[in-house]
């Protein structure tokens, strides 16, 4: 299936900063289901942009902005071709079978995990919260998630992944674009025999067509979006506006 | 000899004036404290050095060995030698630098082994650092000041002299370097507890002594921003750790780092001394293994032992040390700097019984040791008498074009006649390491 999507980041500085150095990460994953057959980024103001990969497989676009300016506004869009078959991957790197800060489990998470299939650990978790937003922020755990009850797209991965990792899978943080969404979602993909399996703990649904990847990683702190550091006090206010449609024209071309 | 014993006044007044400090933090305010130099030297003989640093070289090239496999196919751990738990559960272990390859392969470029020698004349290893190892400036300085107190002394002893350790460390730099851009070394700043060490290794190596703020990525390049130029940086010896040295990669808190840093090395468009990851090599629970290391990566036999160590994680290790806490020394592996060390002998039977749980708790956080008893060395004491103090040697091991070990070392010396514990942080002092010409033994 074809796609097109638009990602836009829009921050405002008051007051306007300078030296502003930043990484993003807003290109669409290349993978054996995943490709891009056009990819556009314009960072404003106009910078030269510098690519690298991390050590997870994400694309990485960073730079530096020496000039005084109130605003900051990436624009990635382009056309990606996506299958819903699971990427297959003989074994996963051996860190996303471990806790991170984010996804730590405890004896009884575990308890209720263990034995169970990644689609019923979902299930299981996914009864757990309520979908609420403003309850939790970036630095909100999965037990306390779980404890809180409540939360949002980012801490019904936490959960999995934390009782996915607790029952013995590998298990990663995806996060990324869903056609009919206008922000950014997470998800999580757990390592099952011949490969990747995607799940989306919110709707405890398979994450299948029209989820495009953006990063993956341990947790949500491999996968941020923009990280930037500049030099001014100031009030940051960040803005994501995402669209994705098929791209109905191409798939008969 | 005489002589220098007799001018020790003299050479601890010239100390205090070079500024030969060394700062802790005691709960949360900072000290600065004067770092007590003993004028009696520890010496050793040529025939025992030649032993010791053929052990150095081959530990430090086995350990570099074993960072480049962890970080890229990772052998040792497929092959069973080493736990995956000891590993990739270890907090020093950063998937962030899976398959960075850092400049010509060296992840420790500069390796500080702690090591004692036990009454029967064998040295152990304590503790191998791999990250920031410090305090080679000490003996450095107290050489230059000894010679002058008393140069009659280093006439009538035929010592290798050591204030050739700059030189090592920049010829090293240049290496990795690779005529990309000039040398800084980048300091935390004045604030931190080895500033002077900062300051004195980049007047010695010739280095620009660089602050947070003075480094800038451009492009994919890293550069110095002088007062009205930009000059290209090739090799960072950094006095900056991990976690705070790239806030876009790491502690987004991080006042001390450099923005994107981490992109411009994992391009090989800069070196960085010690590389990112070492954690994973220096932890205490993996120093159990750095014997087998050295048999799996150089197929020889260790030449430097451990202290007898055991492991809570095996079940064989478990049992003895449940056993015999009352005896043993417990080590927290997360903790450095003689934190988290605990003497079963002075701990009371309801503290034994507290330690015991929490070793059953979390067998992977604590490794145990017996109590090596090892040699003393005379100091002179506050009322002018010789008296004897525990000591151990922080040897310094570099790695350039070749793995090379410094022909000196620190020598530290426990603040008690009594105490086992050998760290500046903890109060104590130092004394200048002689190593003896062949046939001046």
């Amino acid at each position: 299936m074809r796609y097109r999507y638009t990602f836009l980041t829009l921050c405002r500085f008051e007051p306007s900063v300078r030296l502003h150095s930043f990484k993003l990460r807003v290109l669409p994953m290349e993978s054996a289901v995943q490709h891009a057959l056009e990819s556009h980024v314009s960072v404003t103001p106009c910078v030269q942009l510098c690519q690298s990969t991390d050590a997870f497989g994400n694309a990485i676009l960073y730079g530096t902005l020496r000039e005084s300016h109130e605003q900051f506004v990436v624009c990635s869009e382009g056309r990606v071709e996506k299958s819903s078959e699971p990427l297959s991957a003989p074994s996963p790197a051996p860190y996303y079978h471990y806790a991170t800060a984010l996804t730590a489990w405890d004896a009884s998470l575990q308890a209720l995990c263990q034995g169970r299939s990644p689609e019923d650990i979902m299930h299981v978790l996914h009864s757990r919260l309520q979908y609420e937003r403003f309850v939790t922020d970036n630095s909100t755990t999965a037990l306390q998630a779980l404890t809180l009850g409540r939360g949002v797209c980012q801490d019904y991965a936490h959960l999995m992944i934390a009782g996915c990792r607790a029952a013995g899978y590998a298990a990663r943080y995806v996060s990324g674009l869903v056609e009919g969404e206008g922000e950014t979602h997470a998800w999580v993909e757990v390592h099952e025999e011949d490969g990747w399996h995607a799940y989306d703990p919110t709707h405890d649904s398979r994450a299948g067509e029209g989820f495009l990847k953006i990063a993956h990683g341990r947790d949500a702190s491999d996968c941020p979006v923009n990280r930037g550091r500049f030099y001014q006090w100031t009030s940051e206010i960040m803005e994501v506006k995402c669209k994705v449609t098929h791209d109905t024209d191409s798939d008969f071309t | 000899m005489k002589e220098l014993l007799s001018a020790r006044e003299t050479v601890n007044r010239w100390m205090e004036r070079f500024g030969v400090r060394f700062g802790v933090y005691k709960s949360g305010v900072f000290h600065e404290q004067l770092f007590p130099f003993d004028a009696i030297p520890r010496k050793i003989p040529a025939e025992e050095w030649a032993m010791l640093e053929k052990g150095l070289v081959q530990r430090v090239k086995a350990l570099n060995a074993f960072l480049y496999d962890i970080y890229h196919e990772k052998h040792i751990v497929e092959d069973g030698v080493i736990p995956k738990e000891f590993t990739y559960e270890s907090k020093g272990y950063m998937p962030e630098c899976e398959g960075i390859t850092p400049a010509c392969d060296i992840y420790a470029h500069i390796a500080g082994i702690d090591l004692v020698q036990a009454k029967d004349g064998r040295w152990l290893v304590l503790e191998d650092n791999l990250r920031i190892p410090s305090g080679a400036s000490y003996p450095m300085i107290a050489r230059t000041v000894t010679r002058k107190a008393s140069p009659q002394t280093f006439r009538d002893n035929l010592i290798e002299d050591n204030r050739n350790y700059g030189e090592m460390l920049r010829e090293m730099m240049d290496y990795v370097n690779g005529g990309r851009g000039i040398n800084v070394i980048l300091t935390p700043g004045r604030y931190n507890s080895a500033f002077f060490e900062h300051s004195y290794l980049a007047e010695k190596t010739n280095a620009t002594l660089a602050f947070p703020g003075d480094l800038i990525v451009e492009g994919d390049k890293v550069y110095y921003q002088g007062m009205n130029s930009l000059q290209r940086v090739g090799a960072i010896y950094r006095r900056v750790s991990d976690e705070y040295l790239d806030p876009l990669a790491f502690n987004p808190e991080s006042l001390l780092g450099v923005p994107n840093l981490m992109e411009v090395y994992r391009a090989g468009q800069v070196a960085v001394i010690n590389a990112l990851g070492n954690g994973v090599a220096d932890d205490k629970g993996i120093y159990y293994f750095v014997p087998r290391m050295v048999q799996y990566y150089l197929h020889e036999e260790p030449i430097l032992q451990n202290a007898p160590t055991y492991l809570p994680f095996f079940q064989q290790d478990y049992e003895y040390i449940l056993d015999n806490i009352d005896r043993l020394v417990i080590k927290d592996v997360a903790e450095a700097g003689g934190y988290g060390v605990m003497f079963g002998r002075d701990m009371s039977p309801e503290r034994i019984e507290e330690v015991r749980q929490l070793i059953v708790s979390d067998p992977r956080r604590w490794i145990a040791q017996e109590v090596v008893d090892f040699i003393d060395l005379d100091i002179i004491d506050e009322s002018g008498k010789p008296s004897p103090r525990k000591c151990d040697l922080r040897a310094f091991v570099i790695t350039g074009r070749e793995t090379k070990v410094w022909k000196s070392g620190l020598t530290r010396f426990s603040r008690q006649p009594d105490s086992f514990v050998v760290n500046s942080s903890q109060g104590g002092g130092f004394k200048d390491t002689w190593v003896m010409v062949k046939g001046d033994d």
